[in-house]
């Protein structure tokens, strides 16, 4: 068998790691593999030099009393840090922690105010009870008003110009139509030719 | 320590209760109990006695606050050296190019019934094992360190890091060879 086989194999059965069947394996492979009989013999120089470096409690160094003290002392400081943090504190402690507070409140109120503030959604309104109804044949006249970055466009649909000069709202987001547009829209969208064959209209 | 328990002294898990009631004397207990191994478990992974000290104190700071967390009947020790050896990991992480074994802070045995020749030997074999052990990846001298070192058997070590048992065996392979190789090259 190859001796590559038993590369990691060799490794684990070195500080007695493989299991019963396979290192038995490695047994029967060491037989008659000088080679890997000479790698298993520099794996256990290996090992045994890692266990002659384990340090023992018994080898640390004698019990520094002022150190552990020192230990003791800076457990009992980080132990009324942690205390404080949790806590009231001192100054020091305490402003940036109200700062940050204030901060967050703030802008709290910053996201609130600017929803109400500029943050106008539609408004549900009747439609005027006087229009009357639309034909098929009808024409209509649609009105946008440009969007702002924080309002919806209108859009209004005219299926009949009003009575007299009186303003009227027609759309649901309070858009207001004058007569004098719906008249002028009239005009622009007539066809040339219906102007010129209609003697009436110069 | 608290392998074999002591009718006069109170058991880790009582003493862990007691640190969850927020009892300084406990706390202190267990310092006392565990400090020299905290900071043994400790040199053995970073080879220097200062820093070891240094992460043992840290491991105690990271226990009081989360005492809490601890299960006494899971047992306080394996919760304890987990602590140590992940704090030693992250000093490793953080001073893997920086670091080197400085000689002075190489142990030096106390109490010794060895001969002072014995005793040289074993010094240098120590200092130069940990030579070699800075040479190899973290993970490899991790495992290596708590196996054949520490003498730890492999699911624990698997669950003190959280991999699986084959996982580990398998960078204790590799890391004994790699091991073997440096450790045969001169330095």
């Amino acid at each position: 068998m190859r001796c590559a086989r038993f590369a990691d194999m060799l490794a684990l059965y070195a500080g007695g790691d493989l299991a019963a069947p396979e290192a038995e394996q490695v047994r029967e492979h060491l037989a008659h593999c000088k080679a890997c009989r000479t790698r298993l013999e520099g794996l256990r120089e290996g090992i045994a030099a890692l266990n002659r470096a384990a340090v023992t409690e018994e080898m640390l160094p004698e019990d520094d009393v002022a150190y552990w003290h020192e230990v003791e002392g800076k457990l009992r400081g980080r132990e009324l840090a942690v205390e404080q943090l949790s806590s009231s504190g001192s100054w020091w402690v305490r402003v940036p922690r109200v700062l940050a507070q204030a901060a967050v409140v703030l802008a709290a109120a910053g996201a609130v105010l600017w929803f109400t503030t500029f943050r106008q959604l539609p408004v549900e309104t009747e439609r005027p009870a006087a229009l009357p109804p639309v034909q098929a044949d009808q024409q209509v006249y649609v009105f946008y008003r440009h969007a702002s970055p924080y309002q919806q466009a209108a859009r209004t649909e005219v299926y009949a110009v009003p009575e007299g000069d009186n303003e009227v709202s027609y759309s649901d987001t309070g858009h207001v139509v004058r007569p004098a547009e719906i008249r002028r829209l009239r005009q622009l969208i007539l066809p040339v030719a219906v102007e010129e064959e209609d003697p009436s209209r110069f | 320590m608290s392998d074999t328990p002591d009718k006069t002294q109170p058991s880790d898990a009582e003493l862990v209760l007691r640190c969850q009631q927020h009892d300084p004397d406990a706390f202190r207990t267990l310092v006392d109990r565990y400090r020299r191994r905290s900071w043994k478990v400790a040199y053995n992974l970073v080879g220097n006695m200062e820093v070891a000290r240094d992460i043992s104190q840290e491991a105690f700071v990271r226990v009081l606050r989360g005492i809490a967390g601890c299960d006494p009947d899971r047992g306080f020790r394996p919760w304890f050296d987990r602590v140590v050896v992940n704090l030693s990991i992250d000093y490793l992480r953080k001073h893997r190019r920086a670091q080197s074994v400085s000689l002075e802070m190489v142990v030096e045995p106390s109490a010794d019934t060895d001969g002072p020749h014995d005793r040289s030997a074993r010094d240098e074999t120590c200092r130069r094992v940990h030579r070699v052990l800075e040479r190899l990846p973290l993970k490899h001298r991790t495992v290596l360190v708590m196996r054949d070192i520490e003498g730890r058997e492999c699911a624990e070590i698997a669950e003190m890091l959280g991999k699986s048992p084959g996982t580990v065996r398998w960078r204790l392979s590799q890391a004994r060879r790699a091991f073997k190789r440096a450790w045969e090259r001169p330095l």
